[in-house]
Parts: structure tokens; C-alpha cells; sequence
């Protein structure tokens, strides 16, 4: 009788988007909870670095946002990128500066940027959550409440991951993505020089049994990924492409089965930015024909935002060794360019 | 028959709030474990190579220069920051 009555009227419906809607809702407060975790966190950082007015400043820079360029008209679309995120990043730093008090070391600095940038992050995935919740309840809409509810694991796994970031950024260890600096640091160890030839972003020379290899990566240990694309272009054109190789090592996204730590080598950049970045390497690469090699460490989307793994420490090891290998392949006189991409957070150079 | 149903009955629910109670404990040891991380610091002289390993503590990043090395005098390095342990696999429905 019961199962017609609902069947008939569609309080089974009505039923399963309350349950579905409460499900939905103490997730979402278990994100919320996280962020404003994350805000006090960061608040309490920036108090101890001395910043006045440090509640206010996260509550500004929790809603800061970047519009992304025209993609309908394509051309200097990458200029324009890195512009808008040259803009937002400086705008960060000035906001910092502006309200610091004395003289703090710039890795610091950095660290409490990459901590908003979590609060920010944190504070979206709530909004977007309560908006599309309050817009299906409003309109009575239960596949968007369907579909909501069938993300939140997700959703929420993304969050906690994103939390747990935060701890590792405030004590500034290494993460997951640090591996590439890491080999950079490692292949850096015996470096003749080391110069800055773009912002956030060393390089150092190394000789390899007659062979120049340069090497670089963002300037640690702060938490920064640096500018590795303008710095291969720069270190490039200063020698008027006389570069007979130019390797990219970086942390890539293993596919579910794959093992953490494993290594593949292959062609092209290898570096996750969301562009800039990226074709000013292959530019350059391309303008002068210089090989443009990739070796990856793979791990979980997880393991490359929070702290680093045995595994992938040790598989830095076996990286530094093939790319040493990789160098010794070219003749000698031969000049090698090779960069650790990825975020330098506790990594030195 | 009518008390041997009841019995049925709250023998079923007793069954199920000991089951809610054990996954309950179960979460509250793994979330304790998740909390009680292990950070190595792992100091290597670029030398000679010996190396050693100690707990993590607030500071460190790798390069740190940290003391002499016991073998040969030179100045040691932090070589890595790790966290112990490996990620636990989530448990699937099927074994592939």
C-alpha cells in the first residue's frame, strides 16, 4: 500500500532528494569546516611573520580571482596568460609586502602565499558546493542533486588532500612535485656557479666528464615552481642556441594501477603549467632544433600536493643517475640544459 | 512465539549496534594513525657518502648544511625529507 502510494505521487522522489540533499549538506560542512581550519591557520602564520591586519588580508585573497584570456581569437593567447598570472601573483606579493612588518626572508613569503592560495582553493570548493545545492533545492531539481551527491566523495577527497597540503606548506617540507627540484638540487651538488636568470628561478653550471650541463630550477627553499620556461629561454639565447639537448624532469599524474615512483622517459616538456610556461620551452627548443627530452616520476594526484613519499625520494635518485647517463651520451664539448620542474617547497639548491 | 521474535529481533539489533560500534572504533585507530606521521630527515656527507638518518624537525629543507661527517671531516647535507611509511591502497570490491 505504501510502496503504490509513493510510487504514485512521487514521495519516494521527494524522500530520496532529502536524503540525498542531507548527505550532500554535512559533507559540504566537513568542507567548511577545512577551510575556515585553513584561514585560521593561515592568519595565525601571517601574525607570527608580523603582518597586520592578517584576517582581513586572507578574507580578501580568499575571493581573489583570474579571468581567463579571449580563447576565441588564439593569437599571443600564452602572453596573455602569463600576464593575468604574472599580475595576480605580483598583486599577492605587493598585498604581503604592504602589510609586513620588518624584514622577512622571501621563502617565507612564499610559503604564506601557496597557504592562502589553499584557502582560497578550499573556500571556492565550498561556495561552488552551497551554490549548486541552494540553486537544486530552490528549483526542485533532483538531478543536479543526484549528480552533486555522486561527486561529493570526490569532491571531499580533493578538500582533505588539500588540508593536509596546508601542514606540509607551513612546516615547509618537500611534496610529491618537489621531486623535480630535487634532482635538480642533487645534479646541482658539485655546480661551479649559480646564477638567477629569471625571477624565483636559479641556474647552475656542472661539468660532466667534459660536457656542460645546466641546471635548472626554482629558487627554494621556499614554496615557489618558479619561471623554468623564461629561464630556458634566457640560458638558451645567451648562447645563441648552441645547446645540444634539453631535458625536463617532473612529477606526472600516474594512471590508478601504476606505481608510485615509477619512472618513464620521453619526448617533449615535461612540466604541468597551463601554458606560459610550457611553449616557451618548445619555442625555443624548435627555433634552434635542440632535442627536447622528458623523464617523469610518476604519483597520485594526492601524493604530489602533500608530503613526499619514500618512494619518490628514492626514484630521484635513480633520475639524477639517468639523467647523468643521458649527458654522458653526447659528445664531448656538448652543452645539456636540464630542469627540475615542480614546486621547490623545503628543496635548496 | 510472539517473545522468540522479540528475541529474534533484538538479537538483530544488538548485532547491528555491534557492528556500527566496531566500524565506529574501526575509522576513530585509523584517523589516530593517520595523525601519528612519521617526518625523516635523511644527512649525507656529498664526499664520501656516509649517511645517516634522524627524525624530522621544524627547519630543516634539503641543502641544509648539518655538522661534520664522522668519516671524513667534510661538511654533511640534508639529502632528503621523507614521510614514513607508504599511502595504504583504497580496498576494492573486486581484486584486479
Amino acid at each position: 500500500m505504501a510502496f503504490l502510494f509513493m510510487a504514485f505521487t512521487g514521495a519516494d522522489q521527494r524522500f530520496r532528494m532529502y536524503f540525498w540533499a542531507k548527505s550532500i549538506k554535512s559533507k559540504m560542512e566537513e568542507i567548511k569546516d577545512m577551510a575556515d581550519e585553513s584561514k585560521k591557520e593561515t592568519v595565525e602564520i601571517l601574525k607570527k611573520m608580523g603582518v597586520k591586519g592578517a584576517e582581513e588580508l586572507v578574507d580578501r585573497l580568499s575571493e581573489f580571482f583570474s579571468i581567463s584570456p579571449v580563447d576565441i581569437e588564439p593569437t599571443d593567447i600564452t602572453k596573455r596568460m602569463a600576464h593575468i598570472f604574472r599580475t595576480g601573483l605580483r598583486r599577492w606579493e605587493k598585498e604581503l609586502d604592504k602589510n609586513i612588518e620588518g624584514d622577512v626572508p622571501r621563502a617565507n613569503k612564499h610559503n604564506a602565499l601557496v597557504m592562502i592560495e589553499i584557502t582560497n582553493s578550499l573556500n571556492m570548493i565550498y561556495k561552488v558546493i552551497r551554490h549548486y545545492l541552494l540553486y537544486a533545492l530552490k528549483n526542485n531539481n533532483i538531478f543536479i542533486i543526484m549528480q552533486l551527491w555522486m561527486i561529493m566523495p570526490q569532491i571531499t577527497k580533493i578538500s582533505k588532500t588539500l588540508r593536509e597540503a596546508l601542514d606540509t606548506f607551513k612546516h615547509c617540507r618537500p611534496v610529491g612535485d618537489s621531486v623535480g627540484p630535487l634532482v635538480a638540487y642533487r645534479l646541482l651538488e658539485n655546480k661551479k656557479r649559480l646564477w638567477r636568470p629569471a625571477p624565483d628561478t636559479v641556474a647552475g653550471e656542472v661539468d660532466i666528464e667534459g660536457r656542460k650541463l645546466i641546471v635548472v630550477k626554482a629558487e627554494g627553499p621556499g614554496a615557489t615552481v618558479g619561471n623554468p620556461g623564461e629561464a630556458i629561454e634566457r640560458v638558451v639565447e645567451e648562447r645563441r642556441g648552441n645547446v645540444d639537448l634539453i631535458l625536463t624532469v617532473d612529477a606526472a599524474l600516474k594512471l590508478e594501477g601504476e606505481e608510485t615512483g615509477s619512472i618513464a622517459e620521453g619526448s617533449g616538456a615535461a612540466i604541468g603549467d597551463p601554458g606560459p610556461e610550457k611553449i616557451a620551452i618548445e619555442r625555443i627548443a624548435t627555433k634552434y632544433g635542440i632535442p627536447l627530452e622528458a623523464i617523469v616520476i610518476k604519483m597520485s594526484n594526492e601524493e604530489a600536493i602533500t608530503d613526499m613519499t619514500q618512494k619518490i625520494a628514492e626514484a630521484a635518485d635513480k633520475v639524477v643517475k639517468m639523467v647523468i647517463d643521458r649527458v654522458k651520451e653526447l659528445p664531448k664539448g656538448a652543452t645539456a640544459v636540464v630542469a627540475g620542474i615542480g614546486n621547490t617547497c623545503g628543496v635548496a639548491q | 512465539m510472539e517473545r522468540f521474535e522479540d528475541l529474534v529481533s533484538l538479537a538483530v539489533l544488538a548485532g547491528l549496534v555491534a557492528m556500527t560500534t566496531t566500524m565506529m572504533l574501526f575509522n576513530v585507530k585509523k584517523k589516530k594513525n593517520e595523525e601519528e606521521k612519521k617526518f625523516i630527515t635523511v644527512v649525507k656527507c656529498p664526499k664520501c657518502g656516509f649517511t645517516k638518518t634522524r627524525d624530522w624537525k621544524e627547519g630543516d629543507f634539503v641543502g641544509m648544511v648539518e655538522g661534520k661527517c664522522p668519516k671524513c671531516g667534510s661538511l654533511m647535507k640534508i639529502h632528503a625529507i621523507y614521510k614514513e611509511g607508504e599511502e595504504e591502497e583504497e580496498k576494492l570490491p573486486i581484486s584486479i
